[in-house]
């Protein structure tokens, strides 16, 4: 590490001076000279040459597609090690190497967070996944309790450490995540949009955290983030990072200066080029918001076209919003505000007719629905087939393609788009189907200014001719180009009112989740729930405080020991022994048993009727129409039991462990790598999470099919499964290279590594080896 | 630093010409992709994930089809017995859809076992541990193909004598275990078990494989740095 702390780094082309204060005797973090990045597609960031020091905090700001995230990951280690790239010039990071180096050999001075809440939580408990980073550092397991409640309370999270992350919201996923990140003490914190799912609630809270770690003055923080009026607060542009780094369309540093001064020389550039910038510069600049022109036609006048009346809305029985009324006009744009989990989805559910509502009615065609994540929304191959897929003949295709600007990418897969061209394409699908209302789901969502007003330009075009437009949003300045909003909380709907009057009452932005509260008045609100269809195989039982590795190896010897058996007694014995064993110790009632049995039984009995009517021999009842031999009875009866018998061992055995405590013990007993296991772990936590997206994916099908005859939501067929079967593969292989860098962002490597909550080994499991190999030895001389 | 200083860096440029270039720069760079990943000796997490992530997923829509299958099966009685072998095919996917993925030795018989290991340790699969001797057995006829032609090529041809084989080695093992052996129908169930593994686990891993390249996500693994032919970076693009 370099020790001249004298000279002032020279930072970016306008030669603004950095602010000469404290931090200039603070050591350097991170040292580039001529840093390039350039990727497969040709799109590259810098170069880039100047130092971050400790305690300092910058903010890179640039348009979508300026190379933003490209830089954090080069930073952080992740190009060319996870993904392609061509790096030029020198970067030191914590006087490591990250190019050379990988994510690994950086993580040991890199704390990432980034953009989507669910990656920000990698194993299955949020303790065990704040825990990794320091087992991996070889912390003595008896300090890092006390170092992961340290970091759970500075993310202002103490309760949730015993919490599975598959329960937690979006704003408590990322401060779990902001807690993995700094609780090894990194010297660089990358936050990569942080707050770009967050209600204004969850942004204070995360960004609170990010300033207990700042205020600490060792950690540099470099922050990439579109809203950044949220992030600022009440403190306005004082409350962003002091310094900041701009970028233009190609990625060339504009400027590196202090953050007042940058905006104030380049502020008219950047927003040109489609950066979002600070309220109070905006209007400076004149001519605020305006994103996209104002409609003509008056809300009231228009005939309303869906009406909810006295609706009580809900899935699966729960109900979340009571009392809903409701009319959408043509011709208005209405938006929808309210916390994360308020119901906003409920509500679009209903009126695309995907839920029915549980009480009262709702009248009109079902509505049109863009669903947040344009991608759980794609049925087909390329980007024209997309939109023909709306039921448009050729001509209104290539008319809506010239209307997105996305005739040059017609023959892409929909995947490969940007996020702005994802959305326009989105919208565009859902524009040809010609239902008279259009929803859309945080249509703005991580979008840089320019994308955003193209796509509110959308839906004001949908308003204007004749459809009725309804979007949610939790953004203050999509809010302002609508013509009316409806507030939802506490399970009600409020409005819809004019923008205006929203914008007066403090109080009831706070409701909205549109402004942060003071931390005392703020609540927990629940998060929508997980929907988990497969359950949390929970311990029960004495069973359960057993070693998993020693449960597992029974099972595997008794598994060895049935396929060797061909007659029937000794299996019947011990089908009886072990389902009275599955009662005593894993508190299982005999009729929950028998049902959980159920699948096997079904396909034991095939095996008996399969073997009694196929195998030759002795024919005990020749007059008989079909063969029935006794060779078949005796060896199909001794198969059938044989798979009851495994299967029920099987039952018991998942009925008694848990997957922490298996990949724990495996990896201290079986010797499994650690690597293995908790890449296994964090398939676990993906399994958790795969139902609720399986979930959105499927409804977000169904709204792209024809409605039915009798203009419902039509059933998804065969070949639209397996269209969602792959968009949920497109999905789940981006998440691995998210986990994968998330794992080794927390030290994940083959070194010596420490653990936490080891899984006992006691005499107690040799004891119940011993027994169960005396009673089945026994059982087995016996008949 | 300003923009008009910019170094004119090009792809060309060789690391002898550069000393401040890193091994990991020309590790980028490398030619023939699939001679870099052979040579490394063992996995990176990255792939590790890739495949742990495979045998999940595949794993849940297993569970969300055999939802109708188990109807079909109750529904055809002694039939369902047999009908496994149609479907059985199925059951092959992840492991050549990892290896045309990664081309990597092992990742096959990888990928299969650290399904098995899913479906036996979070999924508690009634057929217990000896799924994972199974899946291997599966996993190495399935990567046998691909083996013998060195990781290189990856034609429909060589997809379907990985299902084939995959379909086939591990049928003599569970003819044994289910205690087929001694029935009429012995023949049958070998002849529907290849079939079906010839286009249910080795043409449709293609196809799969094929679109999921298209959508772009592969392109930071082995498959994506062979798609372009080694071309490795173009020139920057400047808007």
């Amino acid at each position: 590490m370099s020790a001249d702390t004298e000279t002032v780094p020279l930072h970016g082309g306008d030669g603004v001076p950095q602010r000469a204060d404290s931090s200039l005797r603070r050591e350097i973090v991170v040292e580039a000279t001529d840093l390039e990045v350039v990727l497969p597609s040709g799109d590259g960031v810098g170069p880039w040459t100047g130092s971050i020091r400790a305690g300092e905090q910058v903010l890179l700001l640039g348009p979508s597609g300026s190379g933003k995230s490209t830089l954090l990951r080069a930073f952080a280690g992740a190009i060319p090690a996870h993904q392609r790239g061509r790096v030029t010039g020198t970067v030191q990071v914590g006087g490591i190497d990250p190019i050379a180096g990988g994510v690994l050999a950086t993580s040991a001075a890199v704390g990432f967070l980034g953009q989507d809440p669910v990656d920000g939580v990698c194993l299955p408990e949020v303790a065990d996944d704040i825990a990794l980073p320091l087992e991996s550092r070889c912390t003595p397991p008896a300090q890092i309790g006390e170092h992961v409640h340290r970091a759970l309370a500075d993310a202002g999270i103490s309760n949730l450490g015993d919490r599975s992350a598959a329960t937690l919201s979006g704003g408590q996923l990322q401060r779990a995540g902001l807690a993995s990140a700094l609780v090894a003490r990194p010297r660089l914190l990358l936050l990569d949009e942080p707050t770009a799912m967050l209600d204004a609630d969850g942004v204070a809270r995360v960004r609170a955290g990010v300033q207990r770690a700042a205020s600490t003055g060792e950690v540099a923080i470099v922050l990439v983030e579109h809203r950044l009026d949220d992030w600022a607060g009440e403190r306005g542009m004082a409350g962003l990072p002091p310094r900041t780094i701009a970028l233009d369309a190609s990625g060339r540093v504009l400027a590196d200066g202090p953050t007042g001064a940058v905006l104030e020389r380049h502020g008219a550039a950047l927003r040109e080029a489609g950066c979002w910038l600070p309220r109070e510069l905006e209007e400076r600049l004149g001519n605020v918001g305006e994103l996209a022109g104002r409609g003509g036609v008056t809300a009231a006048a228009a005939e309303p076209m869906l009406t909810v009346r006295r609706a009580d809305l809900g899935h699966d029985g729960r109900s979340v919003l009571t009392g809903v009324d409701l009319a959408v006009h043509a011709g208005q744009l209405l938006a929808i505000v309210g916390r994360n989990g308020a119901g906003k989805s409920t509500l679009l559910g209903a009126l695309a007719r995907l839920d029915a509502p549980l009480a009262g009615e709702i009248q009109g065609a079902a509505a049109g629905l863009a669903f947040q994540r344009p991608e759980a929304q794609f049925v087909a191959d390329t980007v024209q087939g997309e939109l023909a897929a709306s039921g448009a003949d050729h001509d209104q295709v290539i008319a809506m393609l010239t209307r997105l600007a996305l005739l040059e990418k017609r023959d892409a897969s929909p995947f490969t788009l940007s996020g702005g061209q994802q959305r326009r394409l989105s919208l565009g699908a859902m524009l040809l189907t010609q239902r008279p209302v259009l929803l859309a789901d945080e249509p703005g969502y991580g979008l840089d200014r320019a994308a955003q007003g193209t796509v509110l330009t959308l839906l004001r075009e949908a308003a204007d001719v004749g459809c009725g437009v309804v979007m949610t949003t939790h953004d203050l300045r999509t809010v302002e180009e609508a013509d009316a909003v409806a507030v939802i909380a506490d399970g009600h709907l409020l409005g819809p009112m004019p923008v205006q009057e929203l914008l007066q009452d403090r109080a009831l932005l706070a409701r909205a989740g549109l402004l942060d509260v003071p931390e005392e008045a703020a609540t927990e609100h629940p998060s929508e729930p997980s929907g988990a269809l497969i359950a949390e195989p929970r311990s029960h039982g004495m069973l359960s405080r057993r070693n998993p590795t020693v449960l597992l190896a029974l099972l595997t010897a008794l598994s060895i020991v049935c396929i060797a058996l061909t007659d029937p007694l000794p299996l019947v014995l011990l089908y009886v022994l072990l389902g009275v064993s599955a009662m005593w110790s894993c508190r299982l009632g005999p009729l929950r048993l028998l049902r959980a049995q159920l699948p096997f039984a079904v396909f034991a009995s095939g095996v008996f009727m399969v073997n009694v009517l196929s195998r030759p021999g002795y024919e005990p009842w020749p007059d008989l129409p079909i063969r029935i031999t006794e060779e078949g009875i005796v060896l199909g009866a001794a198969l059938a039991l044989r798979a009851l018998v495994i299967g029920l061992g099987a039952l018991i055995v998942a009925r008694a462990t848990d997957p922490r405590r298996t990949m724990v013990s495996l990896q201290q007993h079986a010797r499994l790598p650690a690597r293995y296991t908790y890449a296994l772990l964090a398939g676990r936590r993906l399994l958790d999470d795969l139902p609720r997206r399986w979930e959105t994916i499927t409804r977000a099908h169904r709204v792209r099919l024809p409605l039915t005859a009798a203009g419902t939501v039509a059933r998804l067929r065969a070949r639209h499964l397996l269209r969602c079967a792959f968009s949920l593969l497109v999905d789940t292989v981006r998440s691995a290279d998210r986990i994968s860098f998330a794992l080794e962002s927390r030290g994940l490597g083959e070194g010596e590594r420490t653990l936490w909550r080891p899984v006992p080994l006691t005499r107690a499991d040799a004891l119940l080896a011993l027994g169960v190999t005396l009673v089945v030895a026994a059982l087995l001389m016996l008949s | 630093m300003t923009p008009a200083q910019i170094p004119a860096e090009t792809p060309s440029q060789t690391p002898a010409e550069n000393p401040s270039k890193t091994p990991a720069q020309t590790f980028a760079q490398a030619s023939d992709p699939a001679a870099r990943a052979a040579r490394r000796p063992r996995l990176t997490l990255r792939e590790i994930v890739l495949v742990v992530v495979l045998g999940v997923v595949f794993g849940f829509l297993y569970w969300v089809f055999v939802q109708a299958w188990n109807g079909l099966a109750i529904a055809m009685g002694p039939a369902g017995d047999l009908a496994q072998h149609v479907l059985f095919g199925s059951w092959l996917l992840v492991g050549p859809v990892a290896l045309a993925i990664l081309r990597r030795p092992g990742v096959g018989i990888l990928a299969e076992m650290l399904a098995a290991i899913i479906e036996v340790v979070f999924l508690g699969s009634p057929v217990g541990p000896l799924l994972v001797l199974a899946a291997a057995l599966q996993g190495i006829g399935s990567e046998l193909p691909f083996a013998l032609t060195r990781y290189r090529r990856f034609g429909w041809g060589v997809f379907a004598a990985s299902g084939a084989f995959g379909a086939g080695l591990v049928f003599f093992w569970t003819a044994y275990r289910m205690g087929w052996y001694g029935q009429d129908l012995l023949a049958l169930r070998l002849g529907v078990q290849v079939l079906s593994g010839i286009v249910l686990g080795g043409l449709a891993a293609k196809v799969i494989v094929r679109a999921l390249s298209r959508t772009g996500v592969l392109a930071n693994f082995a498959i994506g740095a062979a798609g372009d032919g080694g071309e490795g970076i173009p020139e920057r693009r400047v808007r």
